[in-house]
């Protein structure tokens, strides 16, 4: 550092640019394959309950096609999302599948489901009108501390922002 | 009493050789530097050089398989397992409402006896001609994986209920072990089922009515 310093020291390196993703068409990519179908703002969804009285629902719809080689219990890291105020937590607070409300807890290779990613929001907060989808991938490589083959690497893949549908019944 | 005279001791001579001039000490330590620097380099070298690397550790831990066919005994040191029957479905039935797929249920009709203590069946999956490992569906509840235990000597019938594409139902392998995450260098039965052409999984597939899982019972 300090030999450096007498030639102006390190340049700043620029973080790449996360790649920009499109709505409703798929972000191809290892372990999954990703399309974001739409973002919404509900008051009732299910069987599910608001911790809060007030509170309500936001929801990412996405479908999940598995393109590593075996079932994985990792859809939560799948997605993160940005610029919404207010929410509970940073992780969803629960991952449902579309069709029967079912938690996921498992998809299989190539049986592409459609997935809710659904956080509570606080009654409080804004109302968010667009949202920012970052999604990751990560890397099938030797484990540098066990030398097993492991999924690794859980870094962003592609980033998109979505418009919010307030669905929240009158 | 006389004491004799204490002689004077004699200086310690440590070497015959003049003592070390400037050029000789810099030397010293430039040998004292190399030889650190190569050190350091040779145990570089044998940290990055890795004889099994590059994930063939997974290899060298791999399960032990026991192999078998249906309607064959296999024996995992702690189980014996015995496919009995092989059924599909579209949808499936464990006394609640119907649940759809969009693949093709696989039931497989299983015999599960301990051999000398109570044990589990902690993971139970499917492997395709593409080598796709498919885990016992958790969108219903598995009665004979999980929680449930066998005791020894007691057989015990009853269903794995797998969610599969429709492509990988046709050559299809049951795997079953007692650990549900970590498999290395423990047993591991692979039950090749047997082999159904497409015709028959989309018949299977399309059966409108829900087939109800047969839950596990002891048998003779």
């Amino acid at each position: 550092m300090g030999a450096s310093g007498l030639f102006g020291g390190l340049d700043v390196v620029e973080k790449p640019a996360v790649p920009p993703a499109v709505i409703n068409e798929v972000n191809h990519g290892q372990p999954w394959n990703v399309t974001v179908v739409r973002a919404r703002l509900l008051n009732e969804l299910g069987d599910l309950r608001l911790q809060k009285e007030g509170d309500r629902w936001f929801a990412i719809v996405a479908e999940v096609e598995v393109t590593a080689p075996e079932s994985r219990n990792d859809v939560g890291d799948v997605l993160s999302i940005s610029g919404v105020e207010g929410l509970l937590d940073e992780a969803p607070q629960h991952i449902v599948a579309v069709r029967d409300a079912s938690r996921v807890q498992y998809l299989n290779p190539n049986m592409p489901e459609r997935i809710g990613f659904v956080w509570e929001q606080s009654g409080n907060a804004p109302l968010p009108t667009k949202v920012t989808i970052t999604i990751y991938e990560k890397t099938y490589r030797a484990s540098t501390l066990t030398d097993h083959m492991e999924w690794l690497d859980h870094e962003p893949r592609a980033q998109l922002e979505v418009p919010v549908e307030d669905k929240r019944a009158s | 009493m006389t004491t004799p005279p204490q002689q004077p001791v004699p200086e310690e001579i440590r070497s015959h050789r003049a003592p070390p001039g400037p050029v000789q000490r810099a030397s010293t330590k430039a040998s004292v530097g190399t030889l650190l620097i190569a050190a350091l380099a040779i145990g570089g070298l044998i940290a990055s050089w890795r004889p099994l690397g590059g994930g063939s550790t997974d290899e060298r831990e791999r399960p032990f398989v026991r192999a078998g066919q249906v309607g064959e005994t296999v024996s995992v040191r702690v189980f014996d397992a015995k496919v009995v029957s092989v059924r599909g479905a579209g949808k499936v039935r464990l006394r609640g409402g119907a649940i759809d797929t969009g693949g093709v249920w696989i039931l497989v009709r299983t015999r599960i006896t301990a051999t000398d203590e109570e044990t589990t069946v902690g993971y139970a999956a499917l492997r395709d001609a593409r080598d796709r490992v498919f885990l016992a569906s958790t969108r219903i509840q598995q009665e004979m994986t999980g929680g449930r235990s066998f005791q020894p000597g007691i057989p015990v019938e009853g269903e794995f209920v797998f969610e599969v594409p429709r492509d990988a139902a046709t050559n299809l392998t049951l795997l079953l072990a007692r650990q549900s995450i970590d498999h290395r260098m423990d047993a591991m039965a692979e039950i090749e089922l047997s082999a159904y052409d497409s015709p028959t999984i989309d018949k299977w597939a399309a059966t409108p009515d829900p087939v109800t899982i047969v839950e596990p019972e002891a048998v003779p």
